[in-house]
């Protein structure tokens, strides 16, 4: 009966409530836990269980950092903020840079009808692959700013909140990574569409 | 997944991890915004201290250097203060970038906060007589200031070679005055009936004075016109270097629409 009134609380209501006990900040992680998870997958292309490791040090970071909440953004995008800046922090930090595609089908067509609309679905397997490489050789801040546009389905405004930079900047790491992907695709004579 | 969040909820009660202190983040904020402030503070001196330099500088001088008027003018430009202007400028919109929100502004409201910020200080900096302090400061404790970094009022009237001398009169006789420059060099200047003496000018010992003329030797100076230090020298009272060029040159009189006959030649 608690849980069920937790859950119908607002994400500012459950951060004040869990600023004074631990456990409210339990529903907030239950409601961002998915999205976080797939936003990390996809953003470190690390295997499950390193995501479920960096999951989880994102949710202690925010929880460290309760009473750094601004109500001026939304809470899920300054989680996603956290998240982002702790992924990139983590890969400094172990000079590691983010590893195999893991991205799954659906996922990276969206990217590539992003930059090629009129693309339909790639049928053939190695064209497939080919497309695949393609999107992983984009450089990072491309990449990032793709995934969370054309996959995770961001408005602008929340992009700029997530990755604390101006919309202007935003809007022209969209289209350069666009069109460098569609330059790739043409230079290594990719047409699978 | 369920247990992740518990495994979690667990790692922060046996750690105890806390939510970190609201005034530790507040003060991150705000000193980002101190930041911003301080950077535009500099930018506004910068400002000043240029326009105090320029507006100490005698802009005529070309003509007795038998220089080209705009490249006398550029080598007068105070790029030291310019140049520090410009870094401090995009140092002040980089940190407002950097402040909690600052990535929402707009350029036009950056530009707005900035113009604001840089008037205000500016302003104030005026009132305290921020520009002049820098100035005179930097001349006075950093050799390399007027000698590499910048035509200052010292270095413009301190080039014997060029015609200009300046300094403290030690004594005077008819013919000569006796001069000690700014560098501690005694001088023999010769003064004859041909020699303008700028009507302000009082050619009395401590007194300073600019000077335009020949170097004839190491250690003399044949002076063709005679100014006080401070101001052009057409006004009158302001013997004693009581007045500052600022007050002087406010009079409205231009050194180059001067007759010829606006001194006083020696021996008259």
């Amino acid at each position: 009966m608690q849980a069920e009134n937790q859950k119908e609380r607002t994400d500012t209501e459950l951060i004040e409530a869990a600023k004074r006990n631990p456990e409210a900040f339990g529903f907030l992680m239950e409601r961002y836990e998915k999205p976080l998870f797939h936003y990390i997958r996809r953003l470190s292309q690390s295997p499950k269980e390193d995501v479920e490791d960096l999951l989880q040090e994102v949710f202690i970071k925010i929880y460290q950092k309760l009473n750094e909440y601004d109500t001026a953004l939304k809470f899920s995008s300054w989680a996603y903020r956290v998240a982002h800046n702790h992924v990139i922090d983590h890969f400094r930090r172990s000079s590691a840079r983010p590893r195999t595609n893991v991205l799954e089908d659906s996922e990276w067509e969206k990217i590539i009808h992003s930059a090629m609309p009129e693309s339909k679905r790639i049928e053939n397997k190695d064209c497939a692959e080919k497309v695949r490489e393609c999107i992983e050789e984009l450089p990072f801040n491309y990449r990032e700013v793709m995934i969370l546009r054309f996959i995770e389905e961001k408005e602008y405004a929340e992009i700029m909140d997530i990755l604390a930079k101006p919309k202007g900047t935003v809007a022209i790491l969209l289209a350069r990574g666009k069109e460098r992907l569609k330059k790739e695709l043409r230079e290594k004579n990719i047409n699978c569409f | 997944m369920d247990s992740l969040i518990n495994e979690t909820l667990e790692k922060i009660k046996e750690q105890n991890i806390k939510p970190e202190p609201r005034w530790k983040y507040l003060l991150r904020k705000y000193a980002k915004w101190i930041l911003f402030l301080v950077v535009l503070a500099l930018a506004s001196s910068a400002f000043l201290a240029g326009y105090a330099n320029v507006s100490s500088l005698d802009w005529s001088l070309y003509r007795f250097a038998q220089q080209n008027k705009i490249l006398y003018t550029l080598s007068l430009v105070p790029y030291f203060w310019l140049i520090l202007l410009a870094i401090f400028l995009g140092a002040a919109f980089f940190e407002i970038r950097k402040t909690e929100l600052g990535y929402r502004y707009s350029r036009n409201r950056i530009l707005f906060l900035t113009i604001a910020g840089f008037i205000f200080f500016g302003v104030s900096g005026i009132f305290f007589g921020i520009g002049h302090w820098f100035n005179t400061g930097l001349s006075q404790n950093f050799p390399a200031y007027s000698h590499s970094l910048m035509m200052t009022k010292e270095t413009q009237w301190m080039q014997p070679q060029s015609g200009f001398l300046s300094g403290t009169i030690k004594s005077v006789n008819n013919e000569n005055v006796s001069l000690e420059d700014f560098s501690g060099h005694d001088w023999n200047v010769a003064v004859d009936e041909k020699t303008l003496v700028r009507p302000a000018v009082d050619l009395a010992t401590e007194n300073q004075i600019k000077i335009i003329g020949t170097q004839k030797t190491a250690n003399d100076f044949s002076a063709t016109e005679i100014r006080p230090w401070n101001g052009n020298g057409m006004g009158r009272g302001m013997q004693g270097g009581g007045m500052n060029r600022d007050e002087v040159s406010g009079g409205g009189v231009d050194e180059e629409e001067m007759p010829s006959g606006g001194g006083m030649m020696r021996g008259r």
